[in-house]
């Protein structure tokens, strides 16, 4: 991983672990509804990057986002792996480079990354501590609305925190 | 040689990290001028809630709000209270509720254990309100992590009147107070807006007679209702229990260690060192 893609990653991480209240929605009837910033810059990745990268990012941030949470082992692992896998796979490039075609990726990949995560809890048992259909939908817009800004931002440095794709696979 | 950004483009940066910013900024800001949790103090009308913060305010500032929370009166007897002082730290997942603590003493925290805070009347704790569970804990570093009542995965045996129940967190929350739903209660019992409902204790996680919330009624929209009928029909389906606290505000916090456990562990650990040797 690029130095500036670390840094990118410890940012993410610090705005989860500090600032993630700050940005949850005042929802009262839907629960805890808010953004994964981490879960944005795997997508970031993943999409931009080349697909092996992309993994790699996924499995460095599931790690640590596992060690420092109090959901079940797995519980990150799985939602961003597939995240990472649904856009290196089908996204094609050139899909994020304009806002909607951005938004769209942004959806498909934090839709995966919940339904996964939905599957892995129910089969430990655990179902409850998985949001309602309705916080889902809320969440995945919010992600979608909140990744485009994110990933506007990141544009400029994109050339540092990812590799530029490779010729042959463009042709 | 080094890339020039345009300055079309970091304008635009700049706006948009003012955007990121500025909401987040502004609740920061509004939650700090904000007084702890108003509504827990409010007996009285707002004149004897001012005096109250007054009082509050300054003992905590003379005696600080560890030695505050070290000076309740135990539940019980078997337990005793250690001040635990609130991080700005949360579980990166943004569907649980979780603080970490930090214990700046040498004292053990066990899993499991109970975390209260003193809600406050007239100038002396009136009542020990539930604000979570101990679930995680790291005793080389003092850190404590804290499942609060809004976590979806929050569980605690409650008692009301006679009869006693199961209430679950939902994640969900009704004036900045954590909402819980009742499961698993007898169908006989006749509940009353506004009655104040405790934990049980003997379930070996919570002392009896914590003051967990007071009873509510469900709002009529309810996307909570709609889930699978795992309970069957009855009162308890129309309330709901609110909170006596917000865990969001809070600057510390104490934990209910039960010495019996503690007694039982460390005379564990001396066999195992004895058996050893």
């Amino acid at each position: 991983m690029r130095p500036y893609l670390l840094v990118a990653f410890g940012a993410a991480f610090l705005f989860q672990l500090v600032a993630l209240p700050l940005y949850q929605l005042p929802l009262e009837s839907l629960g805890l509804v808010g953004p994964d910033f981490v879960l944005l810059l795997v997508i970031y990745t993943a999409v931009f990057d080349r697909p092996r990268r992309g993994l790699q990012a996924a499995v460095v941030a599931a790690s640590l986002s596992e060690v420092l949470s109090v959901e079940p082992w797995g519980a990150y692992a799985l939602p961003y792996l597939t995240a990472a896998w649904v856009c290196s796979r089908f996204v094609k490039r050139g899909w994020g480079d304009d806002v909607p075609a951005r938004f769209i990726v942004i959806l498909i990949a934090v839709a995966s990354a919940l339904g996964a995560r939905g599957v892995l809890l129910r089969v430990f048992g655990s179902s409850d501590l998985s949001p309602g259909l309705d916080a889902a939908l809320v969440m995945i817009l919010y992600n979608g609305i909140l990744g485009v800004f994110i990933f506007s931002l990141l544009d400029p440095i994109r050339g540092q925190l990812v590799a530029p794709p490779r010729l042959g696979r463009l042709q | 040689m080094k890339r020039r950004i345009p300055p079309r483009i970091r304008a635009t940066q700049i706006l948009l990290a003012l955007l990121l910013l500025i909401p987040p900024g502004l609740r920061l800001a509004l939650t700090h001028f904000a007084p702890a949790d108003s509504e827990a103090l409010t007996v009285g009308g707002s004149e004897a809630l001012r005096h109250e913060m007054a009082l509050l305010r300054d003992s905590l500032r003379q005696a600080n709000t560890s030695l505050a929370l070290c000076n309740m009166v135990p539940l019980e007897d078997r337990y005793h209270h250690v001040p635990v002082e609130i991080l700005p730290l949360g579980d990166p997942s943004p569907s649980r509720s979780v603080l970490w603590g930090l214990e700046r003493g040498n004292a053990a925290i066990p899993p499991d254990s109970a975390c209260v805070y003193p809600v406050w009347s007239a100038g002396r704790v009136e009542a020990q309100a539930l604000v979570g569970r101990v679930i995680r804990t790291h005793p080389s570093l003092g850190l404590v992590g804290v499942q609060t009542l809004l976590d979806p995965g929050f569980r605690v045996k409650f008692r009301y009147r006679d009869s006693s129940g199961m209430l679950c967190g939902t994640g969900r929350h009704s004036g900045a107070r954590p909402i819980l739903e009742i499961r698993h209660l007898a169908e006989t019992s006749t509940l009353e807006v506004g009655e104040p409902v405790f934990t049980e204790g003997n379930d070996g996680v919570y002392p009896a007679g914590a003051l967990i919330g007071y009873l509510e009624r469900r709002e009529p929209v309810d996307f909570a209702a709609q889930e699978p009928k795992r309970s069957t029909v009855g009162s308890r389906r129309h309330f709901v229990v609110r909170a006596a606290l917000s865990a969001r505000n809070l600057k510390a916090l104490g934990c209910v260690v039960d010495l019996s456990v503690t007694l039982r562990d460390f005379i564990s650990d001396a066999e195992r060192r004895g058996e050893r040797r």
